[in-house]
């Protein structure tokens, strides 16, 4: 009765994700459209693999697809990956239903997720492949699959679980986002290497090895064995399989569950202290209020108090910038941008070498400009959005009597000094290692002057088209508004891009046709031309912002409960 | 009498909603004033609408002398609020976010540092006035909104259910310094869900319900209102629920 509940209640979170939020379910539309033949590719070739190959070359290829799946399922959740959005059964605590009970509802509860979805079609094709193969290796399949999902998916439960109150911590929230790109940038560069030299690799030797054979013991390689088995017809080994397969899974089972009850004793490994006060000084009651009355500061001049303010709004921003995730994950991205910028360019100069050619002139423009591109994409997620990580802290900050030009020069001002050095930084370090020193005049002015009309730019989109971010798990994600406000925000920012070609003919010109001997005026003129719409730019966007600071709390502040 | 808070006519829709329906308002100068109504009665709304948070539908608010359509900078250099939601920035420490607000407020950077340390001290946040507030409590961050609200020494105070969520040895100290606050002649503007608060500290109160008024005035005439010459709780309900659900219904508990 409860775990028909509980099917119930997943059923209906589900249902409600897609009918009150258009974007989840655009979103889930778009994953499927995405991920969906990724996923059928896999089932397919699987499938066919099994029909096809030998059957022991088959059942090798299984293992490597179950195990890829498991580890993936795995190591997710660890990694601030939602695959399977169980409910969280904390909640459920309060009702008198078995921990296992519930436990046991929100794996069967992951068979509504989209993750989960996807990954049948790959066990119906292993059931088909081994059905070619006669009844026995259908038999066999139709009990291992099922038993290798349950097992992934109570794995997979137990690890979050397991480690719930280090997950949920702000700690390791924080260090997963410097951890997770850094992941993936390595897997990317490794996935690369892998697949330069996948044709040398003596794949008969590694099949035969004994780490794959290791490999091979653990869940989803008995699965594969038994698979395997029952396609030779080997019915005592397959049920051998089967059944180590299945006390695996009876362990696992348990082991998540008794984690779970250790859950609800409140016992889960890592979770925090609860924050004490601290013991109390003496009370000054009033104290605080001596002195000046109505927020009059001792005497000084406006332009002082409007420069304390711009201060204070830098000071914090900068604060932010190094302890808020949101930022770190910038920063990674920035970091990863480079870094693919730069492998880029290395491996086209890496090719060419080889072909006899050297770092060829075109190529390595191509790939400067590439870099440079994207690092200046990645400063406009922040330079075109300034209120939107500010979250519900925005009611606050249009709560101070300042003047908004301050706030915006003072934030302005912060994303400058963060982003513009860094950028220069990596100008200047990928031209001197691809030897293109000769770019550096090209590049620098361009860098600087985009950076600066980027802020220009920015202010005025903040403004009118904010949008909330957010980070989960090492994603950063922005929200409100819906497509239409997402169609608006990228076509004003394209043809925001119009304003940057003053900047781009004042360094190309020069360069390609009338001499970079003209590079000392044009270069001024377009830092002047940029630094001139910056200041036009706080102009207009001023009295926008005090019009519009009602609707960009509303926009960017988090939704409550 | 100097009116401190006036609202004229006040509306706020939510698409076909009407969250708050014509209310007016007056506040006097150095008044401790309830605003009480049931849950979804209107009174966040009403609060952010006159703190600046919230544009109105339609209506007029004038506060401490400012109007807040045309005016909103003046009005919000003379007022502090503390949301029922806090909205702190939570990557800085409580020290940090007080100073910030502080100069933000236009204090210089010395008085800042002595009024920081004066309210960490009045809300027993000095020994964890270094930590950062993401790991504070939910008490702990409302102290420290308080505090920032009250850095600049405003001359209208609202408070959106202070007491949530806040010790009663901080409830104590903080009743001592709103106290002191009016005493200097600052008005408060005040909502709580908590009826002997409201009683000890409000002089005069507001009771909405479904968006609009249903009584206003001191204790006393609020008890003539109601014809119920019991404790504030037992006028409120007699104002918002004449027909409340008796738990006589529920015999099979």
């Amino acid at each position: 009765m409860a775990l028909r509940q509980l099917l119930w209640l997943r059923w209906k979170l589900t249902l409600r994700g897609f009918t009150r939020s258009r974007s989840t379910l655009i979103g889930s539309i778009i994953g499927m459209l995405i991920v969906g033949p990724y996923a059928l590719a896999l089932a397919g070739g699987l499938g066919f693999g099994l029909v096809k190959l030998d059957i022991p070359l088959g059942e090798n290829a299984l293992r490597g697809a179950l195990l890829l799946v498991a580890g993936i399922w795995t190591i997710g959740p660890i990694l601030g990956f939602q695959l399977n959005e169980a409910q969280d059964i904390t909640r459920l605590f309060v009702y008198p239903v078995p921990v296992r009970k519930l436990f046991l509802g929100a794996i069967a509860g992951c068979l509504l997720d989209l993750t989960t979805i996807l990954l049948i079609p790959t066990l119906l094709a292993v059931i088909v492949g081994a059905a070619f193969h006669g009844l026995t290796g259908a038999l066999i399949a139709v009990i291992a699959m099922p038993l290798f999902l349950f097992q992934t998916l109570a794995a997979s439960q137990g690890v979050t679980l397991a480690l719930q109150g280090v997950l949920q911590s702000r700690k390791w929230r924080d260090v997963a986002l410097l951890i997770v790109p850094l992941f993936w940038m390595t897997w990317q560069f490794g996935m690369q290497n892998i697949g330069q030299s996948a044709g040398k690799t003596n794949w008969t030797a590694f099949l035969g090895s004994t780490t794959w054979d290791v490999l091979s013991f653990l869940p989803p390689g008995l699965a594969a064995r038994a698979v395997g088995a029952g396609m030779k017809g080997l019915w005592p080994l397959a049920i051998a399989y089967l059944g180590a397969l299945g006390l695996i899974t009876i362990a696992t089972f348990m082991v998540s569950s008794w984690l779970v009850s250790k859950a609800y004793e409140g016992e889960a490994v890592g979770v925090p202290a609860p924050q004490h006060p601290s013991p109390s000084p003496s009370l000054r009651s009033g104290s605080a209020f001596r002195g000046t009355k109505g927020g009059e500061s001792e005497g000084r001049g406006r332009w002082m108090r409007e420069s304390g303010v711009v201060q204070a709004v830098f000071q914090k921003e900068w604060f932010v910038f190094t302890r808020d995730p949101y930022f770190r994950l910038m920063a990674m991205n920035f970091v990863y941008m480079l870094g693919f910028g730069a492998f880029m360019a290395f491996s086209r100069g890496k090719n060419d070498a080889a072909d006899g050619l050297g770092f060829t002139e075109a190529r390595t423009t191509m790939a400067l400009w590439l870099a440079t591109s994207l690092t200046l994409f990645q400063q406009s997620i922040l330079s075109y959005n300034i209120f939107g990580p500010e979250a519900n802290a925005a009611t606050l900050l249009f709560a101070f009597p300042v003047r908004r030009r301050e706030l915006l020069i003072g934030k302005n001002l912060a994303n400058l000094s963060a982003l513009l050095p860094l950028n220069l930084a990596a100008v200047i370090v990928l031209c001197a290692t691809l030897k293109r020193l000769d770019m550096l005049p090209i590049l620098l002015p361009w860098m600087l002057g985009a950076s600066v009309l980027m802020t220009a730019v920015g202010n005025a989109v903040s403004v009118m088209i904010p949008y909330r971010v957010s980070t989960k798990g090492f994603k950063a994600r922005q929200s409100s508004g819906g497509v239409g406000y997402g169609f608006a925000s990228l076509g004003i920012s394209l043809a925001a891009l119009v304003l940057y070609a003053p900047i781009l003919a004042a360094v190309l010109v020069p360069h390609f046709w009338i001499g970079t001997s003209w590079l000392p005026l044009t270069v001024p003129l377009a830092l002047g031309y940029a630094v001139g719409l910056y200041f036009l730019s706080l102009r207009l966007t001023e009295p926008w912002l005090l019009e519009r600071e009602q609707e960009i709390i509303a926009r960017v502040a988090r939704p409550e409960g | 009498m100097q009116i401190s808070i006036q609202a004229r006519d006040l509306v706020k829709d939510y698409g076909k909603q009407r969250a708050v329906d014509g209310i007016d308002l007056d506040v006097a100068e150095g008044e401790f004033y309830g605003f009480l109504g049931p849950n979804g009665a209107g009174k966040s709304t009403t609060i952010k609408m006159l703190t600046g948070m919230l544009r109105p539908t339609s209506g007029q608010m004038l506060v401490a002398g400012y109007d807040m359509a045309s005016q909103p900078l003046e009005v919000k250099r003379v007022i502090g609020i503390l949301p029922e939601e806090t909205s702190l920035y939570e990557r800085l420490t409580a020290r940090e976010m007080l100073l910030f607000a502080g100069q933000m407020y236009g204090l210089g950077r010395k008085e800042t540092e002595g009024r920081t340390q004066d309210l960490l001290g009045v809300m027993e946040l000095t020994a964890d006035a270094d930590k950062l507030i993401v790991d504070y409590s939910m008490g702990m961050k409302k102290k420290v909104a308080l505090a920032a609200a009250l850095i600049h020494r405003p001359r209208v105070l609202f408070l959106d259910e202070p007491f949530n969520g806040i010790d009663p040895i901080s409830v104590r100290a903080i009743r001592g310094v709103l106290n002191t606050l009016t005493e200097h002649g600052t008005t408060i503007f005040f909502t709580s869900h908590v009826m002997e608060v409201v009683e000890r500290l409000c002089t005069r109160i507001a009771i909405i319900q479904k968006g609009k008024l249903v009584g206003q005035g001191t204790i006393a005439e609020l008890r003539e209102q109601a014809g119920e010459d019991g404790a504030l709780e037992d006028v409120f309900l007699k104002l918002v629920s004449p027909d409340a659900v008796s738990t006589e219904t529920l015999k099979w508990l």
